[in-house]
């Protein structure tokens, strides 16, 4: 299949989003008319309090699930009109995905699981890039090892390498530190940051903690599924985590 | 790669899919090279003719082996001499066989079962058996012996023929098994002959000599090589039916628990690795590639198993080939010869069986949704999945409907519902047992409840809380158990019901019966008593098992009727053994699924066209008519009913031990899978217990018990299914054969299956338990 590419400014973009689960008596309504862009080349962060629609908000947009109502477009591509398999070469192509845990086939090696991808697409992996990607990441010396072997942040690690192989148009990661120690939450930060930066790859990123949302460009707070709050500016200034939380807070509180 | 690296990860988990193809494809392997093994031989006493001239081969009207129609002995010797004038053939040879047994100190010597011993001086060639002494019978009261008898050239004994016994002089010893008498007496006891042997000339061609046989005889079937084994004695072809039958049922039964255990444990394996698949949907496997993957794994463990089996099969085929020769049930003779193509073929069977047995687990996982990457894998999997609600279900209802039949339905159809009800409330009860098992719990571990320590409390929760597992782990046991007790239930009341009523309807009443002999012939017949003379003749191209009664009109069954093609009144012509023809009116059509009753002829009939046919019992002979009589034994009804099932009921034994053998091998595989699957999934269970101070005999104490638990129910499930459709089956058969009839449990065997399975189920608990603790403690 083809996906014409159209010059876009926006990675991903939801216009009218709205996602109401189950049916009945009691609809739960986790996206509510939501319209938001997450620029090309941008690290946004999501935040909100539990049940805050963040969660919904990155299935949806990684169409690993199919609003209610609205569009989502990924590089230009409308998702509501493909058919599962079509969204699922889509994903394949132009997503990369980091979760909290459990990001990696446990019988696969390092290498394999970031080769995975491309495999998936019928193409024989270049050892190079394989080797350059787990490079990137400071792990080409545990391109043999298996996940058991790897410590939690290596792991990460590795799902980034293989999250950014396919050059994919935007990176979505769910809670990507939210298992991880202080140290190594700020490599995996640091990875993120530098595809941006360095490669001009978009990443979403949902997060409740306020330091992780520091090292992104723009940070949305969601609540009852609308955007409630959002913050421009410099990522990493110093007072940034601090000041998000306090945003968090007073969201918390109202 | 996914694939062989998801095998290579969870070889703990496929390994009971792994035991159990390597399991089905070494019986499949095994079966097929036993099989391949025992085809139809050409008889060795023919072998030495390169080209065999013989009549048609008619199949069975009832479907059990072939008959070759015989020419009328002047036709025969006439068309040998037409024959003998072809180019290359140096002799036409007709051959005669015919009952014919030497006495030896008293008592008859040579094969008891075989009837065709006899033959003209002048088959010995057929076969190249020499002569080693003294000259070649050519009178009456010539006779020339096998040398291996032991009797001396010129020695005085009797020859027992379908007439009786006479003396006869022992002129000539031959080189090679059978009785060779002039050609004259020969043509007398077989005036038919259904087989002219060419001998050629030395170097010629058998394919050119066959050539122009066949145009010299038309209507003849002419057989050189391979082809030549269509003459194999009927008693050869009756053993490898028997034994093709054990080979066939080993063969289904080894594919379908196959499929099933492979079934249950990729279903369970996709159940367990929902997130690990929501992974790899979310970096982009599409839902056929999800599929591909499980299948592909699938034809791994297959191909794997497969060559495993081949190998345990090939290594197994010899062995087992004695045994059945052993058990009666292959020629003597049988050589398992080592073949590619059989064990190819049971790889093949293997490696389908995991593909099939894979196909429904592939399916689902490629329905897993990305999503499930995200969420917890789903703890407990629905126990109860709608198929298994649809099949239990329908098991359930048929097996009820069934054994309603059985208290309805007439005497005969009567042991068939009971027997079908049994097998469909077992696989109903193995169905629905995650239904069943959590009440039967609760009511068991009631008592328990009270109970100080904290084990009965662990047990009982542990096995109500993981429906699946327990399910799991029961359903094999409901089903061999069940199984178990329903074949050795069946065979052992049948085995006393049936003698018993054979023994009442003749009480009172002597039977001669042979004594290492195949039959009695004309002299026990002469002192009176109902005897049937067994024979054979042809029409419409089938062969017909003819018997002969004193006097009754001509009947024949429903079932031959209809494959000839006539109705009462009908006439239809005959050929009897000795090559000539009849035309019978039909007088009377018996119905279908009484014993001997395809034909049935006025026995002076069958006596005037078969000098040879023997009879297999008389019944109600004065005993001291018979005394002295060699190769005639005269037993009371008792005894008589008893002999006469015996050979029926060893072998219904022996096919019902080795299939339960079997199911309970496969019910081990298919226990020690569950425990090795479900491991994982106790880790935190066994680490919240460690936690809780739990020691580790405590910890493999519980697990124990917990699994004895669980096969007792199973135990009990399958035995209570089973019992009442066996009562109704001994309440049918008591009044088919006409006397009180008591079910017969067979305890020794029911108890050998539930410990079997309760030993296997506990070690690989133990097991697995240990494992899991160690792991823990690392």
């Amino acid at each position: 299949m083809t996906i014409t590419h159209s010059p876009v400014a926006e990675a991903v973009g939801l216009v009218g989003a709205r996602k109401v689960y189950g049916t009945g008596a009691q609809p739960v309504t986790a996206l509510d008319d939501l319209t938001l862009a997450f620029p090309t080349g941008t690290f946004t962060a999501v935040m909100g309090p539990s049940g805050s629609g963040k969660s919904t908000l990155l299935q949806c947009a990684a169409g690993l699930d199919r609003l209610t109502a609205g569009t989502v477009r990924v590089g230009g591509v409308d998702l509501g009109g493909l058919s599962e398999h079509r969204r699922t070469v889509l994903r394949r192509e132009r997503i990369g995905f980091v979760f909290q845990a459990f990001n990696l086939v446990a019988s696969l090696t390092a290498a394999q699981n970031v080769e995975l991808p491309l495999r998936l697409a019928g193409r024989r992996p270049a050892a190079a890039a394989v080797r350059a990607a787990l490079a990137e990441v400071g792990l080409a010396d545990r391109a043999a090892h298996r996940p058991s072997e790897l410590s939690g942040g290596q792991q990460q690690r590795v799902a980034i390498a293989r999250a950014l192989v396919t050059r994919p148009d935007v990176v979505f990661a769910d809670e990507p530190t939210g298992a991880l120690d202080t140290a190594a939450s700020r490599e995996v930060l640091g990875l993120l940051r530098t595809a941006v930066d360095g490669h001009g790859r978009t990443v979403v990123m949902v997060t409740h903690d306020p330091v992780a949302a520091s090292y992104a460009d723009e940070v949305v707070f969601l609540r009852d599924g609308q955007v409630a709050d959002r913050l421009g500016g410099a990522a990493r200034v110093p007072g940034r985590a601090e000041q998000i939380a306090g945003l968090m807070a007073r969201m918390e509180q109202r | 790669m996914i694939a062989l690296a998801a095998v290579r990860g969870r070889a703990a988990s496929l390994a009971g899919t792994f035991a159990g193809l390597t399991l089905g494809v070494a019986l499949i392997a095994m079966t097929l090279l036993v099989h391949v093994s025992a085809m139809p031989r050409t008889p060795q006493r023919l072998a030495a003719a390169p080209v065999l001239v013989h009549g048609p081969v008619a199949p069975d009207a009832a479907g059990v082996g072939s008959g070759v129609r015989p020419w009328a002995g002047p036709d025969a010797v006439a068309l040998a001499q037409r024959l003998a004038g072809l180019p290359e053939v140096a002799a036409a040879v007709p051959d005669r066989s015919f009952y014919a047994q030497l006495v030896v100190d008293g008592a008859p010597v040579g094969d008891p079962a075989d009837a065709a011993a006899g033959h003209g001086w002048s088959s010995a060639a057929l076969g190249a058996y020499p002569l080693v002494g003294g000259v070649a019978p050519d009178a009456d009261g010539e006779v020339a012996a096998d040398a291996a008898t032991g009797l001396a050239v010129g020695a005085r004994t009797t020859l027992l023929t379908a007439r009786g016994p006479a003396e006869v002089t022992v002129t000539g010893l031959v080189g090679g098994p059978g009785v060779y008498l002039s050609e004259d007496a020969a043509a007398r006891l077989s005036p038919g002959v259904p087989v002219i042997g060419l001998l050629l000339r030395p170097g010629a061609d058998p394919a050119a000599v066959a050539v122009a046989a066949r145009e010299a005889a038309p209507g003849a079937v002419v057989a050189t090589g391979e082809q030549r084994a269509a003459l194999e004695p009927v008693q050869q072809a009756k053993t490898r039916w028997l034994g093709t039958q054990l080979l066939i049922a080993m063969a289904s039964l080894a594919v379908f628990v196959t499929v099933f255990v492979v079934a249950s444990t990729f279903a369970l394996n996709v159940a367990q690795r929902r997130r690990e698949l929501g992974l790899l949907r979310t970096v982009g496997a599409t839902p056929r590639q999800i599929r591909r993957i499980v299948l592909g794994e699938a034809l791994l463990v297959g191909a794997a198993g497969g060559i495993a089996g081949a190998l345990l099969g090939t290594a197994a085929a010899g062995p087992a080939g004695r045994l059945l020769v052993r058990w009666g049930l292959a020629d003597p003779g049988l050589e398992v010869r080592l073949q590619l193509l059989p064990v190819l073929a049971a790889v093949a069977v293997g490696v389908g069986v995991a593909l099939v047995g894979a196909y429904a687990a592939g399916r689902r996982a490629a329905k897993v949704p990305p999503m499930a990457a995200l969420r917890d894998a789903a703890v407990e999997a629905r126990a109860m999945g709608p198929g298994r609600w649809l099949l239990g279900g329908g098991a359930f209802v048929l097996g009820g409907f069934l054994a309603a039949r059985t208290a309805t339905a007439a005497a005969d159809e009567r042991v068939n519902a009971a027997l079908f009800a049994a097998m469909a409330l077992t696989a109903a009860a193995a169905l629905l047992a995650p239904v069943l098992l959590p009440p039967l719990v609760r009511l068991v571990s009631w008592p328990l409840r009270a109970a100080r320590g904290a084990g009965p409390m662990l047990v009982r929760a542990e096995s109500l809380t993981a429906a699946r597992r327990t399910a799991a782990t029961a359903a094999p046991v409901i089903a061999t158990v069940g199984f178990a007790v329903l074949l050795s239930g069946m065979v052992s009341t049948m085995r006393e019901a049936y003698p018993a009523g054979q023994a009442a309807k003749l009480a009172g009443i002597t039977v001669a019966v042979p004594d290492r002999t195949p039959g009695l012939t004309d002299a026990a017949l002469a002192a009176g008593g109902r005897a049937v003379l067994p024979s054979r003749v042809y029409a419409e191209g089938l062969s017909i098992a003819a018997f002969g009664t004193a006097t009754g009109p001509v009947s024949v069954a429903a079932g031959v009727a209809d494959a000839l093609g006539v109705r009462i009144g009908d006439t239809v012509t005959v050929v009897f053994a000795d090559g000539l023809t009849e035309r019978l009116t039909i007088a009377r059509v018996t119905p279908d699924g009484q014993v001997d009753d395809d034909l049935i002829l006025p026995r002076d009939l069958v006596r005037r066209h078969d000098p040879s046919a023997l009879a297999a019992a008389v019944v109600g002979v004065d005993a001291a008519a018979l005394a002295g009589l060699p190769g005639v034994e005269v037993l009371d009804a008792k005894a008589y009913a008893d002999r006469e099932s015996g050979e029926d009921s060893r072998l219904l034994w022996l096919f019902a031990t080795v299939l339960i053998a079997l199911s309970v091998g496969y019910t081990g595989i298919a226990v020690v899978n569950t425990m090795a699957m479900s491991a994982e999934g106790r880790r935190p269970d066994l680490a919240v217990l460690r936690g809780a101070g739990t020691t580790p005999r405590q910890a493999l104490r519980h697990a124990a018990a917990e699994v004895l638990l669980v096969v007792a129910l199973g135990a009990g499930l399958g035995l209570a299914v089973t019992v009442l459709p066996l009562l109704g089956m001994a309440a049918g058969l008591e009044e088919e054969v006409g006397v009180p009839v008591a079910l017969r449990l067979h305890w020794p065997v029911t108890a050998a299956t539930v410990l079997a399975t309760a030993v296997v189920a506990v070690v690989a608990s133990l097991t697995v338990t240990r494992r899991a603790w160690r792991h823990q403690a690392r």
